[in-house]
């Protein structure tokens, strides 16, 4: 009689043990399918405001450097421009100094 | 017809004579070969002024077109053109410049000689003589100042060259 009776503990002991690990498992499995079904969620943890905060400064920066070049490609046109020009009144000055190249009359 | 022939005849009798006549008092035959001298040394005079004058804007205006050119060059060079024709164009515009220099020191000499010519004693052979050298030393400076002109086409036409690469 007192046998069963360790016997019948040790059982239930078990039982229980078995019931307590499949609850924790469960709560494992549910926390995970909650995760994976919700990625993104709108719960902001800290390190998802930095993340934000480091995009909105590359986006800053991207504009700043398409800026950049578009001012540089626009100066560059400008000095082209420029350059263009100072070559042409070069050309016209070469062009008026040599036309007015005189040899006169022999005069006899 | 009487008429007719009476003035036919006329005719031919007085127009050689006629010719003959404006022949002998043609100043050509008549000049005075001191006068035409002194005329020569007057104008030789007037020549060596003009011309110092004129090469002294032909020789700037050269100077000023070779400063011109290299600022050109080093301009186009910069933009990435390809300037080694203009290059050589300014080369050879240099070496007009001293011909032409030297063209005119020849002509500025005879015309110094002629200046001090003795119109006394000078004959008609010396006289041509000095015209006929006057009039070549002349022309070489001519020539040399027209291939000038003819290089400013080709300068022209490179530097077109040069700016329709640079623009495009």
């Amino acid at each position: 009689m007192r046998t069963s009776s360790i016997f019948l503990s040790a059982f239930l002991a078990l039982v229980l043990l078995g019931a307590g690990c499949a609850s924790a498992q469960t709560d494992v499995t549910t926390q995970e399918s909650s995760d994976q079904a919700a990625p993104s969620a709108p719960t902001r943890r800290p390190y998802d405001r930095g993340q934000d905060q480091e995009d909105e400064l590359n986006e800053e920066e991207d504009e700043e450097t398409v800026q950049e070049e578009a001012d540089e490609s626009q100066n560059e046109v400008e000095t082209n421009t420029e350059s263009t020009a100072e070559l042409e009144d070069l050309a016209d000055d070469v062009d008026d100094l040599l036309g007015g190249m005189d040899a006169g009359e022999s005069g006899f | 017809m009487k008429k007719f022939l009476l003035l036919a005849v006329l005719g031919v009798v007085f127009v050689p004579s006629a010719s003959v006549f404006a022949q002998e008092q043609a100043p050509s035959g008549s000049v005075d070969p001191v006068a035409r001298c002194e005329a020569m040394v007057e104008t030789s005079k007037e020549r060596y002024d003009a011309n110092q004058t004129r090469n002294a804007d032909n020789a700037s205006r050269i100077s000023a077109t070779i400063e011109k050119l290299e600022a050109f060059i080093t301009k186009a060079n910069e933009l990435g053109a390809d300037t080694s024709v203009l290059s050589s164009d300014m080369q050879t515009l240099s070496t007009y410049m001293n011909e032409l220099e030297a063209d005119y020191q020849a002509v500025q000499d005879n015309l110094s000689v002629m200046m001090q010519s003795d119109c006394e004693t000078m004959t008609a052979e010396e006289y041509r003589s000095q015209v006929t050298n006057a009039k070549s030393l002349f022309e070489a400076l001519r020539a040399n100042v027209t291939a000038i002109r003819d290089l400013r086409t080709t300068i022209k036409t490179h530097i077109d060259e040069i700016l329709s690469t640079i623009k495009e």
